[in-house]
């Protein structure tokens, strides 16, 4: 494949030309600014979109010409025509002036069918028709002043080109993927993932063992010995506390159902019992309400026993007082007579005292009469004459009624002391009955609240109230011992069974462990395992090819390297010495290392040391276009697309190597397409007059204010 | 594995340090002898260390135990299998790590392919299984293990010994 021709449209400094490229040899003559380098950057940036980076100086002379000659909106487009197998082919790449920076370019392919391919249809035309890509482009294909120093000083750069140019490229992109690839470091990270699932897969596994051993440990704290630890121990617990649990209802007396176990088929039956039956027997017995109660009552019998004694003495005495107050004093009825008796003897007696007050009285008042009226002696009614009637009356008077009254006034105090006497002794009758009745009611209420007291049934016949009291005392006592007893008993029973129901719990975690660590999975024989066994296989095994593969690499690649170095040297050496002469002495050659990680490759002068930083500009010059020459070669070899553009490659060359130089360009291009750009000079005159090869020259004249890049005349040999 | 059985062989290897290997290769000879090997013949101190007749293939095995998940290979290890390879049997490397998730690996001998002295780890051997050997002894390993590692640990050698000798297939060399 090789190029025939370059369409050019307001690209750079061209408004618009054409070229042909038809001839191996084509030299483009002009003098500086005349847009030779344009020329070349053209085909360039036709087959990639991009050129190789000018200098800044450069970029900004060239843009300040294409501000000003180009109009603002006309669009860039380049073509290149190739002479392909199937016939002539354009490519095509066209910008609008005006597209936005990261806008992409239109691309096409126009093929000699007829077809016309556009974007990523022409990438891969021209990808498959093995044109050089960019990187390939850059170290074999083209020498600009920009990069020809680049070539030999970048140490990747020149152990590339000197890779290609032992044809191992291919070899050593194989073994920079497999070194990307890693193979040992993928079995090892294969390794590391394996020891961080084990790690998750013994901890998860590990964990039902755990609570298993963990389970043991408590039911040992638990009282049970290891060795007995087994499902049917749950029954074995759960029998046992079932029995002491009918026991312990039987003595409380109280009504509650306890289920027996014929098996341990109900596990949980067991446990739900257990659990319940402390709460059960609490809640049925009442044994401390019983005991309280029973205290209380007997504290209430005690007390009216002991109250009851003094009431009845009381009440006796009170009785006895009464009887003997009434043996004395006769009852009720005689008290009343004899009062009555004393009332009318009193009464008589006040009654015939006054009588005789009131004859004293009248007696008084006649003698006063008498007196005043002075008849001492006469009557004062019938005025009869009485001697001594006065001396009579006044001897009376003085003598109180003859001596009656006072007479009458003892017997009436005797008649009041009597009846006041009597008075007296009925009212203490009446204090004696109240008291005796309230004595006799007060024993008897107290009696009633004892025989309240008493369990029914203890009266008896044949029984007093006091001995079935004590009798009932006697019992209480006795019940609350029991209670008592009970009650200090109890708590270490329900301790006892709130232990059982603790080892049936924990009896029921260790089966659920026990279970789950019988489950336990046994890796090996699960299908998950064994398919991430299998994905391990196969990733192992893909690491194994791939070091393998990495291994015949560079098996292959040293064998060519053996193979290809000699001839690499030979032709880099031909070029260098035609450039450089043989006079220059510069003898450089290709160095193979071989290391563990592979092969590096490196110049080196005939006496194996570094020849590259010694040199002076114009040996690295040419020894950096003898590497690309050689590149050359070693492509047109290969059958691969192969051309040269060279951008003055005459720098710093004296007239000696510049015929060299011509020489080493016949060379090449006599398999290669060469694309020149030169100034006048030795150079180009060698090239159009001398050279055998047919030829095309080009010839630019000045720069055309308003045409730009301007052709003066082409001319093909 | 089975985790009681890699918990046996951690407490075995606990216990018998430096012998932990021998008392594998023992453990894997009554494996082999209780998945039907027609004879085996049992090595401690030169040469392959089990020879085997199983499936009436003749097989020669050299048995690494690793803990630090990969092995290396003696020269005299290398040229043994070798000369058993050509002598007709099948030859192996037969490695088993001490973590939970290593199982046997029998990787088939290929003469050139391993390197003596170089390490290569039970996951570089992977590609060379030989899964049907493997499948062989994946159920009498763990059972002769659970079975005997106690007695292993407490008396060594001689407590396989013992039980080896009761097989007469078994031939101590």
């Amino acid at each position: 494949m090789r190029p025939i021709a370059l369409k050019l449209r307001n690209f750079r400094g061209w408004r618009e030309g054409q070229i042909a490229l038809d001839r191996p040899l084509v030299v483009v003559i002009g003098k500086n600014a005349c847009g030779k380098s344009s020329t070349l950057n053209a085909i360039e940036w036709c087959l990639f979109g991009k050129e190789i980076e000018k200098k800044a100086s450069g970029i900004a002379e060239r843009a300040d010409w294409e501000a000003s000659h180009r109009g603002a909106s006309a669009p860039t487009e380049v073509a290149l025509t190739l002479a392909t197998e199937s016939g002539n082919a354009t490519i095509t790449r066209r910008r609008d002036a005006e597209a936005a920076a990261r806008a992409e370019d239109e691309l096409t392919v126009d093929l000699a069918d007829g077809r016309k391919l556009a974007g990523s249809e022409a990438q891969a035309w021209i990808r498959e028709s093995r044109l050089p890509d960019w990187e390939t482009w850059r170290r074999a294909c083209c020498q600009h002043q920009e990069v020809s120093r680049a070539r030999l000083t970048d140490a990747s750069d020149r152990s590339l080109i000197l890779s290609s140019l032992l044809g191992l490229d291919d070899f050593d992109r194989l073994n920079g993927v497999l070194r990307e690839q890693q193979p040992r470091k993928l079995i090892e990270l294969l390794d590391s993932e394996l020891a961080e699932l084990e790690k998750v897969v013994l901890y998860r596994l590990s964990q039902p063992s755990e609570d298993l051993f963990e389970s043991e440990r408590r039911l040992e704290a638990l009282g049970v010995e290891r060795a007995r630890i087994s499902p049917a121990l749950s029954l074995e617990i759960a029998r046992a506390a079932s029995g002491r649990a009918q026991d312990l209802a039987l003595r409380l007396r109280v009504t509650i159902e306890v289920p027996s176990f014929p098996s341990d088929a109900d596990e949980a039956a067991m446990r739900k019992w257990a659990d319940a039956w402390i709460a059960q027997v609490r809640k049925e017995s009442k044994l401390s309400d019983r005991l309280s109660a029973a205290t209380k009552k007997r504290a209430r019998i005690a007390a009216e026993l002991e109250q009851l004694e003094p009431s009845e003495a009381r009440w006796r005495e009170s009785k006895e007082t009464l009887a003997l107050e009434l043996r004395e004093r006769g009852d009720d009825a005689t008290r009343k007579r004899l009062g009555l008796e004393a009332a009318k003897t009193l009464q008589d007696a006040e009654q015939r005292l006054r009588e005789e007050n009131r004859t004293l009285s009248l007696l008084r008042e006649a003698a006063g009469v008498l007196r005043e009226s002075q008849r001492f002696d006469q009557c004062p009614v019938c005025t009869s004459g009485v001697p001594g009637l006065l001396a009579r009356l006044e001897q009376t008077l003085e003598q109180g009624g003859g001596g009656k009254i006072p007479a009458l006034s003892a017997e009436r105090d005797q008649a009041r002391e009597r009846a006041t006497t009597l008075e007296a002794g009925a009212g203490a009758l009446t204090r004696l009955v109240d008291s005796e009745t309230q004595s006799r009611k007060s024993y008897e209420s107290r009696r009633e609240n004892l025989s309240a007291l008493l369990t029914p049934g203890r009266l008896r016949d044949g029984l007093d109230l006091l001995a079935a009291a004590r009798e009932e005392d006697e019992a209480l006592a006795k019940e609350i011992s029991e209670l008592e007893t009970l009650l200090a008993g109890l708590e270490p029973e329900l301790e006892a069974h709130r232990g059982d129901a603790e080892r049936l719990r924990e009896l029921n975690k260790w089966r659920v462990a026990a279970r789950r660590a019988q489950q336990r999975a046994d890796l090996s024989a699960s299908p998950e395992w064994k398919a991430f066994q299998e994905a391990l296989d196969a990733a192992a095994c893909f690491a194994a090819d791939l070091d393998v593969l990495g291994a015949m690499a560079r098996e292959a690649q040293e064998e060519r390297s053996s193979s290809r170095e000699e001839e690499v040297n030979r032709s880099l050496g031909v070029y260098t010495r035609l450039i450089a002469g043989e006079s220059a002495g510069l003898d450089v050659r290709v160095r193979v290392k071989r290391t563990p990680k592979g092969l590096s490759y490196d110049i080196e002068d005939a006496g194996g040391g570094r020849a590259l930083s010694i040199l002076n500009q114009a040996s690295l010059n040419a020894i950096s276009l003898a590497l690309l020459f050689a590149q050359a070669e070693e492509r047109a070899r290969g059958g691969l697309p192969t051309w040269l553009v060279l951008d003055d490659p005459e720098q710093s060359l004296d007239d000696e190597h510049k015929q060299g130089l011509a020489r080493a360009i016949e060379r090449v291009a006599a398999n290669s397409a060469v694309v020149v750009a030169l100034a006048p000079g030795k150079l180009s005159e060698w090239l159009i007059a001398r050279s055998a090869l047919p030829r095309r020259t080009i010839q630019l004249g000045p720069r055309d204010a308003k045409l730009g890049v301007r052709i003066e005349s082409q001319e093909e040999r | 594995m089975k985790l009681e059985v890699h918990e046996r062989l951690t407490g075995l290897s606990a216990a018998s340090a430096k012998e932990y290997g021998k008392l594998v290769q023992k453990l894997l000879a009554i494996a082999f002898l209780e998945a039907g090997a027609e004879s085996l013949t049992d090595r401690s101190t030169q040469g392959i260390d089990l020879e085997l007749v199983i499936r009436h293939k003749s097989r020669a095995i050299e048995v690494k135990t690793s803990e630090s998940g990969s092995v290396s290979l003696g020269k005299k290890d290398l040229e043994g299998l070798a000369a058993r390879e050509e002598g007709g049997a099948q030859a192996y490397v037969a490695v088993l790590g001490n973590r939970f998730l290593d199982e046997w690996t029998f990787a088939r001998f290929h003469k050139g392919e391993l390197q003596a002295q170089q390490s290569y780890s039970i996951t570089q051997l992977r590609p060379y299984r030989d899964h049907d050997l493997e499948k062989l002894i994946a159920k009498t390993f763990p059972e002769a293990v659970l079975k005997h590692a106690d007695a292993a640990a407490s008396r060594g050698q001689p407590a396989l010994d013992e039980v080896l000798a009761g097989y007469p297939a078994y031939r101590r060399a």
